[in-house]
C-alpha cells in the first residue's frame, strides 16, 4: 500500500483532496440546513466527472450512469448524439418541443464536458413552426452564451437537433428566398459590428440555410437592426441574431468538414451538401498575415517588435517550467528595459504562433541588448543590471530571446520557423563527443570555441555566433576592413569608430573607448571573417565569397557557424496582468435592495434611517409568527421563514438592522459604509440575510452578483517549483504530499496565489468563520491568523463563461499579479494562457454563500456561477489543449531540423512527446518535464507601467518615447497605427453620438432622450438638465492627434483625414480658426 | 475713359501704358465680357509685379469681383454654430414647435387650440398641438402617445376601435390631436378623435401654357471614387450640351450632395479611391462640370462625404472649392429652399433618409417615396431626433419646411424614385456610382445614372437614362 502510494502520489493526492471538500460540504450543510438562507442546502452540487456535471446541468436525474456506460465504447461526439435521442424518446410524453429542447441541450452539454453555460444559456429555446406548404420543421433559438461552446460543439449542436426532429417525426426547414436574403444581410451586418473569425460568402450561406433541415435561428442579440429584410412572418425579430451568426458561419460554415465526418458516419446523406464548403481558407500574402497581430493597436500598449524586423524578439524554442499552454517566457532584464510595460502576466499579442500569450519570467535566455549614454553596446540578462542601467539606456538594440514552445506551435497547426542557434542545440553536436561533456554545464571562452568547430567540426558556440543575416555582404567587407586595420592587445580588439553600426547590427558588445570601439574577446569575430588574431597582429587567412553574409563567414572561416536568430516575432502589449477582488459597480456588500432610499450610494444605513421602505422582494413568512418580510429569519422572533410570493412590500428596514447587530453584537457605527443594491434582478427578487452584508462589511469584502466574494486573476502556468520561491517550508509541503529536495512537480489541483490575493482571502475566511460562529451558531473552520494559515485550505476556481467551478488547493505565494497553476487547473476552467483572467473564490464562502436564487434572470445571468463544482481533475476532461503541452526536458535533434526544413509541428508529434502522448505511454500525467528553468517565478516586473501611469497622454508619450528606442519598431507606423485605430474613431464616434445624445437630469439622473421642451426634469422639476456628451468628449484628443500628425511621418492619406475630420469638428463647434492644421492647406479644399 | 475700352487697340493701349502685356486670350475674355469701367480692376499688384496677364488671371479675377454672379440666386447662408449646451438642443426644438405648431393651428379644424396645462383643466373635446416624446403599445393594442408643449406634457390614447391606433406616430414630430379629456386615472389623458399633422395642402399645377423651362437633378456623383460612371455622367454632359429640343429648354442643374466621394468617410474607404485627394476630386468634376453650357446654372450641393462639415445644415463649399468650378456653378447649403421662376424647389441631400427606413414599417430603398412623403407631411426634414443625422443645435431649426415646396428633391441612398404628394413633385436623384461593396453587403442595388427633368412651367416630369449597362 505503502508502496503504491509512493508509486502514484497522485491517488493519495485526489483522497485527500476529496476528503477535505467532504468535510468542508458537511460542515456548510449543517450551517444551511438550520434555514438561515434562503435555501436550506447547500447549492452547489459536486462532481467527479463530466457525466455528473451534465445531470447536475441539465437538471434529468439519472443520466449520469448511461453517459458514463457509453462513454466506455464511444467517442466524445457519438455519445452526445445518443445521449440526445435517449433523452428525446424519454421525454416525448411532455411534448414534441419540451422533448427537443432538452435533448439539444443534453447533447451540448455533453460536448462542452459539462463546463460551460452554453447548453442553457447558449439556446434560448426550440420552437416547431410550419413552413408554406404546411409541413412542420424544428428551429433551435441560440443566443449570445453559444460563443464559448466553440464552432464543432455549436455545428454539432444542429446535427443533434437534426437527428431528434427525425426521431421526433418533425419535417424539415423550408427556408424562401426572402429568408434566405435575410440570413446573407444579416451576417454581412453582424460581421460589421461583432468581426467574425471567418466570414463566408454569400454562396456559402445560401447553401447552408438552404439544405439544414433545422432552422438555425437567434435571439436578435444585437442593438443594431437589418435595413433591408424586415418585418418578416417567420423571422420574429428585425435585429441582428448573434447567435444564430455564430453558429452559421464559425461552426457549420467553418467547421464543415469537421461535422462531415460526422454526418458520414452516421449516414446523415442530406448533409452531404457540406463538403461544398471548403471552410476557413486563409488568403492574402503571408506578409499581410504576419501583420496582423498590430490590427487595432492600443493607444498606450506599445509595439515591442514589427513583424519579423532584426532587432526583434528572436525566437527560441522551449518550454520554461511557467510557461506553455499559450504562456510564453522572457528574460526578466527584457521585461524591464521595455519601461517596464511587460509585467509577469502581461499578455503580449504575438506574430507567432497564436493569437496571444502571457508573459513568464525565464532568466535562462538572453535578454535584451542596449546603447548606452556613454556609447556602449552591452547585453542586460539579469534584472539587476537591467535596474543598475535603467536611466543610461538610449536606444534598445536587440529585445532579446522570446521562450515559446513546441506544443504552442502544434496547438496552433503553425509551421516552424528556422531556430535560433542556442546553446541547448549546440549541445546536441557536442555531446556527441565525451570530451566536450564539461560544456553542458559552462560555456567555451571566444577562442576556444573557435578551436572546437575546428577540431570537432561541430558549429560554432551560439555564444560567440552573430547575427551575420542581419548584414549585408558590403557591410561585412567594409567590417572586416577596419578589422584588419584594428589594434589588437591579446584577443581584445580597438576598432575604427565606422565599425560600430555593423556591430550593433551583429549584436556584438563593446565599449566605446578614447580612438575607437573596444571589442573583448573578439577571436571569434574575427576567425569568422576569415581573421586571425595572433601575437598581437591581425592576419587574413580566408575570402570573403558568397551570396550572402551567412555564407561568407562559412566560407571564410571554414567554421560552421549557424544563423543565430533568423525568426524575429512581432509582438505588442495586449491586456496588462490583473490580480484584484472582483467589486460590481458600484460596489455591493448585500443583495439586498434600497431602490433610492439609500440615495446614490445606495447606502443601506441611510436607507435604514427611513424606517421602512418599499421595495419588490421575495416575501417570506414567518414559521410561528406569522410576520412577513423579506429575511430568513424573522426580525419579530428571530424564528425561521418561508418563501411567499414576489411582491412589492413595505420592508421595516430599521427592526431588519437592528436584529442584525444584536444577533452579531456588532455595532453599526463600528463599520463604515454597508452598501445594498438598487434592485435585485433575479427571478423573485429573492433577498440576502443583511448579517452577511454587516459582516462582509466588517471584514472589508464585497460580494458579487451571486453571493461570493471573489479575487480575479490571470492566468499563468507553472509545473515545477521551488519551495523558497512560494515561501512555505519543506515540512509543511511534505504535509501537502510533496517529496523529495530540489524543484518539485506540482501536482495539478494546486495553485499559487499572489500575495494580494492571500491577504483578501484571509479576509474572506475570517469573514467564513464570523458568519459561522455568530450567524450560524456553530464553530469557525478556517482559524486563519496569517494568510500562511491558507496554505493547505481549497478554493474554487472558475471562469467566465462557464458555470462549473473546479477545486484548488493553496500550496503557497507568489509576488506577481497573476495565478500560477498547473496547466491543467487552467484547462480544467476551459482556460488558456494566453492572458484571459479568471477567478478563486473560498471553498467554504462559495458552499455556505451561493445561491442559485440570486442569479439575475436575464440571459448571462448563469454565467460565471458555480452551478456544479468538479472536485478531481481528469486529464480526459479538461479543455484539449491542455494535450499539446510539452513534457521533455530537452528538445531532440530530429525537431531542430523539422524546424530547419519549416516542417509542420504535427509531423514530429512522435517524437515531441506532447501530453497526451505521454499520457498514453506512461498512464499518468506525473512526472513531466520542461527544457528551461528559471531562479525564481516572481523575478521580473511586478505591475506593468501601464497600469501605474495614470494618464493616456502619459502613456502614448511613454509608447512613442519607447517606440523610438526600440530598433526593431518603427515609431512612425505606431503613431499612424494609434491614431486610425483609436483616435480618429475616438473622435468620430463621440461627434456622432453628441448629436444623438440623451439628456440628463442633475438631481435625480432621470435620462431623456430628447431634451423636453420646458427645459425641466419632468419628474422633479430641477431645471438643470445636462448632456450626457460634451463637447469635451470630443476635442479630448484633438490636441494630441494635431500634436502627432505634426510630429510624426504619417501616410499621406492619414494626414489628410486627420485635416477633414478637424475641420469638421472645428467647423461645428466654431473653435478659433486654425491657421494651418498640419500643413495640407493646399491638397485641401478649404 | 469708357469708350477707351470698346475696342482692342484701346484695351492693349491703356495695359500698355501701365508696361503689361496681355495675350491674345485675356485680350478675347477682356471683350467678350465687355467689361468696361471694370478693367482697370485687372491691375492688381501681383498683374503689375509679373507684368503680364494672361486668360486664367483674368477669369480668376472675373470670379473673384463676382462673388454672387447671378444676383437672382443669392444664397442666405445659416451662419450657426454650437454652443453645445443644453440650452441650444432646446432651443433648436421649440423653434421647430413653434414653427410648426404656426402651420397646424392654421388648419379650419385646429381653431380654438389650447395649451396643455389648460386642456387638462377642461371638459369635453380639446385641441392641443405638441411634441411627440413617447409612444408606446399597450397591452391592449392602443397607442399611448405622450406630447408636449412649453410647459407641460399629456399622454395621448389612439384607442384600436377608433382605428386611430394604427397611425404612424414618431418621435419628435410635432401633431395636433382633438380629443375628450378623461379623468379616470390620477392624471388626465386626452383620447384622441383625430391626428392632424402640419402637412401639404392640396394643390394643382395650373399648366400656364408657356414653353417649357426645365430644372433636372441628379445627385451622389461621387468623383474620385472607383466606383464613379464617368462614361455614364459624360454622356449626360453631352446630352445636355445637345440642340435636342429638351436640352435646349433645360436651364438648371442641380446636384445635391457626395458630389464627390471625399476621403476618411468610412474605414478602409482609401481601397475604394481613385483619386485619394479631396480636392483633385473636386478638380476633376469641375473639368466635366465646365463642358456643360455656361447659360445653365449649376447648382451645387455638399453631402455627408462632401468637404464641409458633417452636421447640418451644412455650409457652402469652401472658396478654394469653389474657385475651381465655372461662373454658372452656384453654391448651395444643405438643405437649401431655392426659388427658380418663381417656384419652391427645396432641395436636401437626404441624409434623413436613412432613418427614416428603419422608422417606418414596409419601407425600404426601392421604395423610398414612402418615407420622403411621411417627411412632407410632417413637414420636417429629420422628423426624429436621436437617429444617425448629425443636426447642429442652434435657435432656428433649418430643417422645417416651412414653404410649401412645389418640387422636392433629394439623394443620398442611391435610389431613383419620382413621385407627386398633393401636388408636390419629389424625386429621390439618381446616383452615378456603381454600386459599392457596401451596398453589395447591404444587398442593394443602386438605380443609377438617371436624369431626372421637372418642367418649371407644366407638371410634366422627364427622365433620361444615361446607363450603358
Amino acid at each position: 500500500m505503502l508502496l503504491s502510494h509512493h508509486e502514484d502520489p497522485i491517488s493519495a493526492y485526489r483522497e485527500n483532496i476529496e476528503r477535505k471538500v467532504r468535510e468542508c460540504y458537511d460542515l456548510a450543510q449543517r450551517a444551511r440546513s438550520q434555514g438561515r438562507d434562503v435555501t436550506d442546502r447547500v447549492e452547489i452540487p459536486l462532481a467527479s466527472d463530466m457525466a455528473d456535471r451534465v445531470e447536475e446541468l441539465i437538471s434529468i436525474p439519472g443520466i449520469a450512469a448511461e453517459i458514463r456506460e457509453l462513454g466506455e465504447k464511444m467517442s466524445r461526439e457519438e455519445v452526445a448524439i445518443e445521449m440526445a435521442r435517449r433523452v428525446a424518446s424519454r421525454l416525448s410524453g411532455q411534448g414534441t418541443e419540451a422533448a427537443l429542447d432538452k435533448a439539444v441541450r443534453v447533447g451540448l452539454a455533453i460536448l462542452t464536458e459539462g463546463i460551460l453555460v452554453a447548453p442553457l444559456e447558449g439556446i434560448g429555446g426550440v420552437y416547431i413552426s410550419k413552413n408554406d406548404d404546411g409541413s412542420t420543421y424544428a428551429g433551435i433559438v441560440y443566443a449570445g452564451p453559444i460563443r464559448g461552446a466553440g464552432g464543432t460543439a455549436q455545428a454539432l449542436s444542429v446535427l443533434i437537433g437534426d437527428v431528434v426532429r427525425r426521431e421526433l417525426g418533425i419535417g424539415r426547414f423550408l427556408p424562401t428566398e426572402d429568408e434566405i436574403e435575410r440570413y446573407i444581410e444579416e451576417v454581412q451586418a453582424y460581421n460589421r459590428v461583432k468581426h467574425l473569425q471567418y466570414m463566408p460568402t454569400a454562396e456559402e450561406i445560401k447553401l447552408v440555410i438552404q439544405n439544414s433541415p433545422i432552422c438555425i435561428d437567434g435571439e436578435g442579440s444585437e442593438e443594431e437592426e437589418v435595413s433591408g429584410h424586415r418585418d418578416m412572418k417567420r423571422i420574429r425579430t428585425n435585429r441582428i441574431r448573434g447567435g444564430m451568426c455564430l453558429v452559421l458561419c464559425e461552426g457549420l460554415i467553418q467547421k464543415a468538414k469537421k461535422v462531415l465526418k460526422y454526418t458520414n458516419a452516421l449516414r446523415l446523406e442530406e448533409w452531404n451538401f457540406l463538403s461544398q464548403l471548403t471552410g476557413k481558407k486563409e488568403d492574402g500574402s503571408s506578409e499581410k498575415k504576419s501583420e496582423k497581430f498590430l490590427k487595432d493597436l492600443i493607444a498606450g500598449r506599445p509595439v515591442f517588435t514589427h513583424p519579423g524586423r532584426p532587432g526583434g524578439f528572436r525566437l527560441r524554442y522551449g518550454r520554461s517550467r511557467v510557461s506553455g499552454l499559450a504562456a510564453v517566457s522572457l528574460n526578466p532584464a527584457t521585461m524591464y528595459v521595455m519601461d517596464k510595460f511587460i509585467a509577469i502576466g502581461s499578455q503580449l499579442k504575438l506574430e507567432m504562433p497564436g493569437k496571444a500569450g502571457a508573459i513568464t519570467p525565464c532568466d535562462e535566455i538572453d535578454g535584451p541588448m542596449v546603447r548606452l549614454s556613454n556609447g556602449d553596446h552591452v547585453r542586460i540578462d539579469r534584472l539587476e543590471d537591467a535596474k543598475m542601467l535603467e536611466n543610461e539606456i538610449t536606444e534598445i538594440t536587440d529585445a532579446g530571446e522570446i521562450l515559446i514552445s513546441y506544443g504552442d506551435f502544434l496547438e496552433n497547426n503553425h509551421v516552424l520557423e528556422t531556430p535560433s542557434f542556442t546553446a541547448e542545440w549546440w549541445r546536441i553536436y557536442a555531446s556527441r563527443f565525451p570530451e566536450l561533456s564539461k560544456y553542458v554545464s559552462s560555456r567555451p571562452g571566444s577562442r576556444e570555441a573557435v578551436e572546437i568547430s575546428v577540431r570537432y567540426g561541430v558549429p560554432l558556440h551560439p555564444a560567440w555566433d552573430y547575427f551575420w543575416h542581419d548584414i549585408s555582404v558590403d557591410e561585412l567587407r567594409e567590417l572586416r576592413d577596419l578589422a584588419m586595420a584594428s589594434r589588437v592587445s591579446g584577443e581584445d580588439a580597438l576598432m575604427d569608430a565606422r565599425a560600430e553600426d555593423t556591430l550593433v547590427k551583429l549584436g556584438v558588445e563593446f565599449r566605446k573607448v578614447e580612438g575607437g570601439i573596444l571589442v573583448r574577446d573578439a577571436f571569434a569575430l574575427f576567425y569568422s571573417m576569415g581573421l586571425r588574431i595572433s601575437g598581437g597582429s591581425v592576419e587574413k587567412f580566408g575570402e570573403i565569397e558568397g551570396k550572402d553574409a551567412v555564407e561568407c563567414v562559412n566560407r571564410a572561416s571554414g567554421i560552421a557557424i549557424k544563423p543565430r536568430a533568423p525568426t524575429r516575432v512581432g509582438a505588442r502589449m495586449g491586456r496588462p496582468e490583473k490580480a484584484g477582488d472582483r467589486k460590481m459597480k458600484p460596489m455591493v456588500h448585500v443583495l439586498f435592495p434600497v431602490e433610492n432610499y439609500g440615495d446614490t450610494r445606495r447606502s443601506i444605513k441611510n436607507a435604514g434611517k427611513t424606517g421602512t421602505i418599499k421595495v419588490e422582494v421575495q416575501a417570506r413568512s414567518c414559521r410561528s409568527c406569522g410576520y412577513q418580510g423579506p429575511q430568513p429569519l424573522c426580525p419579530e422572533c428571530g424564528s425561521t421563514t418561508s418563501p411567499v410570493r414576489t411582491t412589492e412590500m413595505d420592508v421595516d428596514l430599521d427592526l431588519i438592522l437592528r436584529r442584525a447587530e444584536e444577533r452579531l453584537s456588532i455595532d453599526l457605527e463600528q463599520i463604515g459604509e454597508l452598501k445594498g443594491v438598487k434592485k435585485l434582478m433575479s427571478r423573485n427578487r429573492v433577498c440576502e440575510p443583511i448579517e452577511k452584508g454587516i459582516l462582509r462589511a466588517y471584514h472589508g469584502i464585497s460580494t458579487n452578483k451571486d453571493g461570493t466574494a471573489r479575487f480575479d486573476m490571470t492566468d499563468i502556468p507553472i509545473t515545477h517549483f521551488r519551495p523558497e520561491e512560494i515561501g512555505v517550508s519543506r515540512e509543511r509541503l511534505q504535509e501537502l504530499g510533496y517529496r523529495g529536495d530540489g524543484i518539485l512537480e506540482l501536482y495539478p489541483q494546486d495553485i499559487i496565489i499572489p500575495r494580494q490575493a492571500a491577504e483578501y482571502l484571509l479576509r474572506v475566511a475570517r469573514f467564513v468563520d464570523d458568519l459561522l460562529v455568530k450567524y450560524y451558531g456553530m464553530e469557525p473552520y478556517y482559524m486563519c491568523e496569517s494568510a500562511d494559515d491558507l496554505i493547505g485550505h481549497l478554493v474554487i476556481g472558475l471562469a467566465p463563461h462557464t458555470s462549473g467551478g473546479i477545486v484548488g488547493r493553496i500550496i503557497g505565494f507568489s509576488d506577481v499579479s497573476a495565478c500560477y497553476a498547473h496547466p491543467l487547473f487552467h484547462a480544467a476552467k476551459r482556460r488558456n494562457c494566453d492572458g484571459d483572467e479568471d477567478s478563486v473564490m473560498l471553498l467554504m464562502d462559495g458552499l455556505l454563500n451561493f445561491s442559485r436564487e440570486f442569479l439575475p434572470s436575464t440571459t448571462g445571468g448563469l454565467m460565471d456561477a458555480p452551478l456544479v463544482l468538479t472536485v478531481n481533475l481528469r486529464p480526459d476532461e479538461v479543455d484539449k489543449e491542455a494535450m499539446n503541452l510539452d513534457t521533455m526536458w530537452e528538445y531532440p535533434e530530429e525537431f531542430y531540423l523539422a524546424a530547419e526544413r519549416h516542417a509542420m509541428p504535427s509531423e514530429i508529434e512522435g517524437i515531441m512527446k506532447p501530453y497526451k502522448k505521454f499520457i498514453a505511454e506512461n498512464g499518468t500525467y506525473y512526472g513531466i518535464g520542461y527544457t528551461h528553468d528559471t531562479r525564481d517565478i516572481s523575478e521580473g516586473v511586478k505591475v506593468s507601467s501601464y497600469k501605474t501611469i495614470e494618464s493616456m497622454e502619459e502613456k502614448i508619450s511613454m509608447q512613442l518615447g519607447l517606440a523610438s528606442k526600440l530598433r526593431a519598431v518603427d515609431v512612425d507606423d505606431v503613431a499612424a497605427r494609434v491614431l486610425e485605430s483609436h483616435f480618429l474613431p475616438d473622435i468620430f464616434g463621440n461627434f456622432r453620438r453628441f448629436f444623438s445624445q440623451e439628456f440628463r437630469c442633475t438631481k435625480c439622473n432621470t435620462k431623456y432622450r430628447r431634451v423636453p421642451l420646458s427645459g425641466k426634469c419632468l419628474r422633479c422639476g430641477n431645471p438643470q438638465l445636462t448632456l450626457t456628451i460634451h463637447r469635451g468628449s470630443i476635442v479630448k484628443y484633438m490636441d494630441e492627434t494635431i500634436k502627432m500628425a505634426e510630429k510624426y511621418n504619417l501616410p499621406w492619406y492619414l494626414k489628410m483625414r486627420i485635416d477633414n475630420l478637424v475641420k469638421t469638428i472645428e467647423g461645428t463647434f466654431g473653435e478659433e480658426e486654425r491657421k494651418e492644421v498640419i500643413g495640407l492647406e493646399a491638397y485641401q479644399g478649404r | 475713359m469708357e469708350s477707351l475700352f470698346e475696342d482692342r487697340a484701346g484695351i492693349l493701349k491703356f495695359f500698355n501704358s501701365h508696361g503689361i502685356l496681355v495675350s491674345p486670350g485675356a485680350l478675347n475674355l477682356i471683350l467678350q465680357r465687355s467689361m468696361g469701367q471694370m478693367i482697370p480692376h485687372l491691375l492688381t499688384d501681383e498683374v503689375q509685379s509679373s507684368g503680364y496677364i494672361d486668360e486664367k488671371t483674368v477669369l480668376r479675377l472675373i470670379r473673384g469681383e463676382e462673388k454672387v454672379p447671378h444676383v437672382e440666386y443669392e444664397v442666405s447662408l445659416p451662419d450657426i454654430r454650437v454652443n453645445s449646451s443644453v440650452e441650444d438642443f432646446r432651443k433648436m426644438f421649440v423653434s421647430r414647435y413653434e414653427k410648426l405648431k404656426k402651420i397646424i393651428v392654421t388648419s379650419s379644424t385646429m381653431r380654438g387650440s389650447v395649451d396643455i396645462k389648460t386642456a387638462k383643466r377642461s371638459q369635453g373635446e380639446v385641441k392641443v398641438v405638441g411634441m411627440v416624446q413617447s409612444v408606446e403599445v399597450t397591452r391592449n393594442g392602443h397607442k399611448k402617445v405622450t406630447i408636449e408643449d412649453l410647459e407641460d406634457t399629456i399622454q395621448v390614447i389612439l384607442m384600436k376601435d377608433r382605428g386611430l391606433a394604427g397611425e404612424l406616430i414618431l418621435n419628435d414630430e410635432v401633431i395636433g390631436v382633438i380629443g375628450s379629456v378623461g379623468r379616470n386615472s390620477s392624471t388626465p389623458v386626452i383620447f384622441a378623435n383625430e391626428v392632424v399633422r402640419p402637412d401639404i395642402p392640396m394643390r394643382v399645377m395650373d399648366d400656364t401654357g408657356k414653353p417649357p423651362v426645365y430644372v433636372a437633378s441628379v445627385s451622389d456623383i461621387h468623383v474620385g471614387s472607383k466606383t464613379f460612371r464617368r462614361d455614364d455622367f459624360r454622356s449626360m454632359v453631352k446630352w445636355i450640351s445637345s440642340s435636342r429640343e429638351e436640352a435646349e429648354s433645360l436651364r438648371y442643374l442641380i446636384m445635391s450632395g457626395d458630389v464627390v466621394d471625399g476621403i476618411g468617410v468610412y474605414p478602409g474607404q482609401e481601397n475604394d479611391l481613385e483619386l485619394l485627394n479631396p480636392l483633385e476630386q473636386y478638380e476633376a468634376l469641375a473639368e466635366l462640370v465646365s463642358e456643360i453650357p455656361e447659360d445653365i446654372t449649376i447648382f451645387l450641393m455638399p453631402g455627408n462625404h462632401d468637404s464641409v462639415r458633417l452636421a447640418e445644415p451644412q455650409p457652402v463649399f469652401s472658396h478654394r472649392i469653389r474657385e475651381l468650378f465655372p461662373r454658372n456653378v452656384v453654391m448651395l447649403p444643405n438643405p437649401y429652399n431655392l426659388r427658380l421662376e418663381g417656384k419652391n424647389v427645396l432641395i436636401y441631400h437626404g441624409m434623413s433618409l436613412n432613418d427614416m427606413v428603419e422608422l417606418i414599417p414596409g419601407v425600404n430603398f426601392q421604395t423610398i417615396g414612402k418615407a420622403i412623403e411621411e417627411i412632407l407631411k410632417r413637414r420636417h426634414l429629420v422628423p426624429s431626433y436621436g437617429g444617425k443625422t448629425p443636426l447642429i443645435p442652434s435657435e432656428n431649426d433649418y430643417h422645417v419646411i416651412e414653404e410649401v415646396p412645389d418640387i422636392f428633391i433629394t439623394g443620398h441612398i442611391h435610389s431613383h424614385y419620382l413621385g407627386n404628394y398633393r401636388g408636390v413633385r419629389y424625386v429621390n436623384s439618381s446616383t452615378w456610382q456603381s454600386q459599392t461593396e457596401y451596398q453589395k453587403m447591404m444587398n442593394f442595388s443602386p438605380n443609377p445614372s438617371i436624369l431626372t427633368l421637372f418642367d418649371l412651367n407644366s407638371s410634366s416630369t422627364l427622365v433620361k437614362r444615361f446607363s450603358k449597362d
